[in-house]
């Protein structure tokens, strides 16, 4: 008998049975979809966090006086030299430092919500791009500029009901005499961004109101009054010289280093801080390190345990249920028999049936994988929480599947094959 | 009575029979029950242990304290709210009546220099110092583990400016090296404080509260977010007199009440002259002094542990479910080809609920050895995982009684469907179609 006449066959049994075939799939669909859900949502975060980890700054340490200390501390541009010593003699590449002192806050006139405000900074020169803003036109701030230049971020012209400001326009903020020229123009920041808060939690995610928020508040991490870094419409102006480089106050210190070592360069600034007996907060996005790290790596072996543990669920009730099939279906073998199916055709059908659950379960179980880690995804209020398929993963889980599903029919296909057809049909 | 509980045991005898004559399919369900037990014990395990040993942490944090602190809101540029001798008055006298016990604290962060070690080059590292006065301790529940806590003698002056300190079980770890913190007692360091260094000689360990503290330390990445005051909770400070930081403002007051009534009282009159909760977060964005109670807090967390064990008990009953949709689907065949047995069970007499009967007791007998076999398979996985992953994986007794039940019950669902398929069979017809 052909290999294709022995595969339809196979097919056809396992058609005729969808309930007994669902029933059969649970154990290699579920094994494998835990076996890859997890990988998916680290690789995709990964990812995520090394491609757009500059745009979402996850690359970005803020820095600020602790509020609740005895002692004020003040933040001066001193402290951003030292920072970048210290840093940098650690050998992390600084990509960009900065600090910024909040002027002002000018509420749209008319506006209900009063976080809807224009914001002036006095900034180091850098403090754009620490704030990881990219420039669209004109340039950034330099030395030597007056204190009515200013580089404005990207929806400042929209807030002041413009069309665009382009660098050499002049205009005033709504109440105030004081006229700024336009030296450059940020790039427009997305909504996705706008949302993000420093420690790195989608704001508006349902999820941060019901779990993120709270959970920070227990664990003692301060609530920022940030929305002006949110709004994407400040006005950055240079800090000025007169009150020299080591006298004036900043509000927020603001560092750039690779995502990957966020984490390190957060705890140098902290100890650089505690050796000049400062009292800083040090706020950055606190899930994607802990994903960039090697920590959770540490949970690939509580993962293959579940992934085990089901396969072997699923492969013992796929040898039971095949060793019962091949009894039950005595006359049907014996019949196959008499119609000239070799004990080879036999076994051969028993062992492709288990191959094509084993084969369809993998498929299965890579869908239900996916959809598990959307559903985590969409759960989480980080952003830059994201998946991807994991093909290495998958492929093994797949694999090791296959094996263990063709190892759970082989006795039931061998059980099957050495039947003897003239009792089969005695039987009846 | 006595009929009725002969046929019952003979009704078992007859399962048992049947299991034994087929010895491989037997092993395979209760393989079966034993993974799913197995699974569900460490599950159990590992959500209801860890949210009690939280709880049983936080309990120690001093269930009957309330503080009150600069509220950890950042609001650039905002004015600073003072909180002094001045505001301690306030509180003694809103407070009059109720045995409060009443410690201002100030809090610093300092730097101690650590020796080079297992490879790690000299280093300076920060600590939280408090300095507050003996009563301090009372504000937690933690005992003392070595040595003693400090007293009134230590805040006088000593010789040569020595000064005495106690320490975290986690700073003296860290201080000395990972030896027993024992032999801490009685050393000297050095610990820059407030720009000025000086040699201090620990007199006391205290416990370390923190249960999982390498675990929470791996994967706590916002810990230089916290504020100096919520840090205080870390457990990881050098606790010293009075003095060392004497003439400054304080970073908080904690108030120590002896009931639970007094608890509430001291919030509510302490809300009339700082009206902000501080788990508030709208009440918080107001900024100023707030009003922290301890217990509050500790429900909150208990209430976020909760959220997690009803994350790990949706886990464990789908894997039941799953077990048991596969066992009754097994039953379900092995049925199918007992039909003449059955039958020729019930020409004997026996009647529908007879072989009812006898299915389930088969079905919650190997469930049950299964589910026993299970037991150990999951004591040595929580033991191999605990190993590997260095999370508490644990097996508890207790939870393992609760888990025969739940294997009891597994057989018992898992026969439903089989067993009315079984009792419903019409004897005469599948025996008919036999003699046909």
């Amino acid at each position: 008998m052909r290999m294709r006449a022995v595969v339809a066959v196979a097919l056809r049994r396992l058609r005729q049975r969808p309930v007994r075939t669902f029933l059969l799939l649970q154990g290699t669909v579920w094994g494998v979809a835990v076996a890859i859900f997890p990988s998916a949502v680290l690789q995709g975060t990964r990812e995520a966090a090394r491609t757009q980890g500059a745009e979402l700054g996850a690359d970005r340490i803020s820095v600020a006086a602790d509020p609740t200390a005895a002692r004020r501390t003040d933040l001066r541009p001193a402290d951003m030299l030292e920072l970048r010593k210290e840093v940098e003699s650690a050998g992390i590449p600084v990509r960009a430092l900065g600090g910024v002192r909040i002027v002002r806050q000018v509420p749209k006139p008319g506006a209900e919500d009063a976080r809807d405000a224009a914001t002036i900074l006095e900034a180091t020169p850098g403090a754009e791009l620490s704030r990881g803003l990219a420039l669209a036109a004109g340039r950034w701030l330099r030395a030597g500029d007056g204190p009515e230049r200013c580089v404005v971020e990207g929806r400042l012209a929209a807030w002041l009901g413009r069309e665009q400001l382009a660098p050499g326009t002049t205009f005033r903020l709504p109440g105030l005499e004081r006229e700024f020229e336009v030296v450059g123009v940020a790039k427009a920041r997305s909504a996705q961004v706008r949302r993000t808060s420093d420690l790195g939690f989608d704001l508006e995610h349902p999820m941060y109101a019901r779990v993120g928020g709270p959970l920070l508040l227990a664990m003692g991490i301060p609530l920022v009054s940030d929305a002006w870094k949110r709004s994407d419409a400040c006005l950055y102006t240079p800090l000025p010289a007169a009150t020299g480089a080591t006298k004036a106050s900043l509000d927020w210190l603001f560092v750039r280093v690779d995502p990957a070592s966020v984490s390190r360069t957060a705890n140098l600034v902290r100890e650089a801080f505690a050796k000049r007996e400062k009292a800083a907060v040090t706020l950055y996005p606190l899930v994607l390190p802990m994903i960039m790290g090697d920590a959770v790596d540490r949970f690939d072996a509580a993962r293959l345990a579940m992934f085990l543990a089901c396969l072997f669920m699923g492969a013992v009730v796929m040898m039971n249920l095949g060793l019962l099939n091949a009894m039950t279906r005595a006359r049907e073998i014996a019949i196959r028999r008499t119609e000239g199916a070799t004990e080879q055709d036999i076994g051969r059908q028993f062992l492709i049936e288990g191959f094509v659950l084993a084969a369809v379960g993998a498929v299965l179980g890579c869908f239900l994988g996916m959809g598990l880690a959307y559903v985590r995804v969409s759960l989480e209020p980080v952003t830059g929480f994201a998946w991807s398929f994991p093909w290495q993963h998958a492929l093994w889980a797949s694999g090791v599947a296959l094996v263990v599903g063709l190892l759970a029919a082989l006795l039931p296909a061998i059980r099957a094959a050495r039947q003897d057809p003239v009792r089969g049909l005695a039987d009846e | 009575m006595s009929s009725a509980s002969a046929s019952f045991i003979d009704i078992c005898r007859e399962g048992l029979l049947h299991l034994v004559r087929r010895p491989m399919r037997t092993a395979l369900m209760a393989m079966t029950s034993a993974i799913a037990i197995a699974v569900t014990v460490n599950v159990i395990s590992l959500s209801f242990g860890l949210q009690e040993d939280i709880r049983g942490d936080v309990n120690m944090f001093g269930t009957r304290t309330v503080d009150v602190g600069r509220l950890p809101v950042l609001v650039p540029g905002a004015a600073r709210p003072s909180l002094g001798p001045a505001e301690e008055r306030s509180i003694r006298g809103v407070l009059q009546g109720l045995d409060a016990l009443i410690v201002p604290r100030r809090q610093a962060a300092a730097t101690v220099t650590l020796a080079a070690r297992n490879g790690a080059e000299a280093h300076t590292e920060r600590f939280q110092v408090v300095a507050s006065q003996p009563a301090y301790l009372k504000t937690l529940t933690v005992p003392v583990q070595h040595g003693r806590w400090l007293n009134d003698g230590d805040n006088v002056v000593g010789e040569q400016g020595v000064a005495s300190c106690a320490l975290d079980h986690a700073a003296a770890k860290r201080i000395f090296g990972d030896e027993d913190p024992a032999q801490a007692v009685g050393k000297v360091f050095e610990l820059t404080l407030r720009g000025q260094a000086r040699a201090m000689t620990v007199v006391g360990v205290l416990s370390d509260p923190l249960r999982y503290r390498e675990l929470f330390e791996t994967f706590d990445e916002g810990k230089g977010a916290r504020t100096l005051t919520s840090s205080l909770l870390s457990f990881r400070n050098i606790y010293v007199p009075e003095r060392l930081l004497a003439g400054e403002e304080y970073s908080g007051i904690s108030i120590v009440l002896p009931t639970d009534v007094a608890v509430g009282q001291t919030r509510d009159r302490l809300m009339t002259i700082w009206s902000l909760d501080a788990t508030d977060p709208i009440a918080l964005m107001r900024g100023g002094i707030g009003v922290f109670v301890r217990k509050d807090w500790m429900d909150a967390l208990g209430a976020s542990a909760s959220k997690g064990t009803l994350v790990g008990n949706v886990v464990w009953i789908i894997i039941v479910l799953v077990a048991i949709v596969m066992i009754s689907t097994l039953n379900l065949i092995t049925i199918r080809e007992r039909y003449e047995e059955v039958a020729i069970r019930r020409c004997e007499g026996a009647r529908r609920r007879d072989v009812a009967l006898q299915i389930t007791a088969e079905g919650v007998m190997t469930s049950l050895v299964g589910g026993l076999a299970g037991l150990p398979v999951g004591y040595v996985g929580a033991a191999i995982l605990r190993e590997i992953v260095q999370f508490p994986f644990r097996f508890e007794f207790k939870y393992a009684i609760a888990a025969t039940g739940i294997a009891i019950l597994l057989g018992f669902f898992s026969s439903v469907v089989p067993a009315r398929h079984a009792a419903r069979l019409q004897p005469a017809r599948v025996l008919g179609r036999r003699l046909n």
